[in-house]
């Protein structure tokens, strides 16, 4: 094993000859690599965590700038740095109860949003998303710099967090009891959503439905939701008092704003939650409200596809997912009217009191 | 490696025995009729159609022959055996679930 790192190091060494990779810093910053242990006994007991909001938003940025923070979202502790001043407001904003810490001794994702150093700069100013010192992805308009951070965070949950069965859909959860929303972009899945969580639903996810290979049950992330296009200007309607993030225009999704997740389900993000509803919903303008119920093996089909690491876990996942069918009434809806969705959701959860709820 | 008898004739008189490819289908569920199969082998999840999961779920009690599942169709969706629309079936599900690798045919019997 300790060859085989330092041939790891080595090569990325000669990748990374000015030491930018974290890996090449790790006994200097403490990441979970091997320098951690050592910064532990040095340092001695760390700072607790703390709500983002204790901090003003001048040291936020300050930290962000400089040794970055450690963002918890649910299961997952991301070091984040960036002098972009949009990404700082934007944690500030959305990210204002999760806890953060100035220091831990690893970290599952390492991030860094920063403006290329490039004459580009100042003609068409950009911003590029490193994960673990390496670019993933081409840079974007510095303008869709918040909305990066996202689909950064997404992308690092979706490839590397294979301790769960990982689905795209949105999550939500009432009475111990969570339906997952799979949906295509534009379905109406994260408008659906938004107006749940502020209706008595507990958001667990806007994206991903983290599914436990032992047993099933759904674990939180309480991140904000992605709001895309004309749903920008109905949830701020719908919703006045909901933290909205400026709009990013022209992103590859239209225009991007995000949502701040309640605080309620913030506070309750290590509270996991059993699958009861696999509900496939469309958003068509004008339509009636029409639940519909959906057979057990299309579901599981379609579940498949929308999963992002199913083929990684083989029999395993198939397994899973099966469970997740098995336990769940499976429905799909269209909806044209969002008091009609959320009366029917209201029907779900009085159902779930009775017999469904009796098997939990 | 797949075993394919499908397009073997067997001799005059004689009906190839099908069973399950135990050695790609360990895992399968089967809700309201309808067989969803895990292929250990490619990683594919399938969904079957009426008769091939009514034939797979058949063949999961053991092996049998064209025959012996046209009667067991037969009585399920009540048709008469000799329905050549049923027979045709039978033959169409096999050897699409040959081809899948998910059935094989083992020997023959009188």
């Amino acid at each position: 094993m300790a060859r085989r790192r330092s041939g790891s190091r080595a090569r990325l060494r000669e990748l990374h000859p000015r030491s930018s990779h974290p890996r090449l810093r790790a006994g200097r910053r403490g990441c979970r690599h091997d320098g951690g242990l050592r910064r532990l006994r040095r340092s001695g007991p760390r700072a607790l965590p703390v709500r983002v909001s204790a901090w003003s938003q001048e040291e936020l940025a300050e930290r962000l700038r400089g040794p970055g923070i450690y963002l918890h979202t649910g299961p997952f502790l991301s070091h984040i740095r960036t002098a972009v001043p949009a990404v700082a407001e934007g944690i500030a904003l959305l990210y204002a109860d999760h806890k953060v810490s100035a220091e831990e001794p690893y970290a599952d994702f390492h991030i860094a949003l920063q403006r290329p150093g490039s004459l580009r700069r100042w003609i068409s100013p950009q911003v590029r998303f490193e994960y673990d010192g390496l670019l993933p992805f081409k840079p974007l308009p510095l303008g869709q710099a918040l909305p990066m951070l996202e689909w950064g965070l997404n992308w690092c949950i979706g490839a590397h967090g294979h301790q769960f069965l990982i689905i795209h859909a949105a999550v939500i959860e009432r009475n111990g009891l969570a339906a997952i929303l799979p949906g295509a972009p534009g379905s109406g899945k994260s408008t659906l959503t938004a107006c749940l969580v502020h209706n008595g639903w507990r958001l667990l996810s806007d994206e991903m439905a983290l599914v436990s290979l032992q047993d099933g049950g759904l674990t939180a992330l309480a991140r904000p939701i992605s709001l895309k296009n004309r749903s920008i200007d109905l949830i701020a309607d719908i919703l006045p008092n909901a933290a909205l993030s400026a709009r990013s225009e022209d992103t590859v999704k239209g225009a991007v704003a995000l949502l701040k997740p309640p605080t309620t389900s913030v506070e309750r993000v290590a509270e996991p939650a059993r699958p009861a509803w696999v509900i496939f919903p469309t958003f068509k303008l004008g339509a009636a409200t029409e639940l519909a119920c959906r057979s057990k093996a299309d579901t599981l089909i379609e579940l498949g596809r929308n999963a992002f690491n199913y083929s990684v876990h083989g029999a395993r996942g198939f397994e899973a997912l099966s469970g997740l069918v098995d336990t769940c009434a499976c429905y799909r809806l269209t909806y044209g009217e969002m008091t009609e969705a959320l009366a029917l959701f209201g029907c779900l959860d009085a159902q779930a009191a009775g017999p469904v709820g009796a098997r939990t | 490696m797949q075993e394919s008898t499908q397009t073997r004739p067997a001799p005059a008189g004689e009906q190839a025995v099908w069973r399950v490819n135990g050695a790609r289908v360990s895992a399968w569920r089967a809700w309201d009729g309808e067989v969803v199969v895990y292929d250990d082998l490619s990683g594919d999840t399938l969904k079957l159609d009426a008769v091939m999961s009514e034939i797979f779920r058949r063949l999961q009690q053991g092996a049998a022959t064209q025959n012996a599942l046209g009667e067991h169709l037969a009585a399920t969706l009540e048709l008469p055996e000799t329905d050549l629309r049923l027979v045709r079936l039978i033959e169409v599900a096999l050897e699409r679930l040959d081809h899948c690798g998910l059935v094989a045919a083992i020997r023959t019997s009188r």
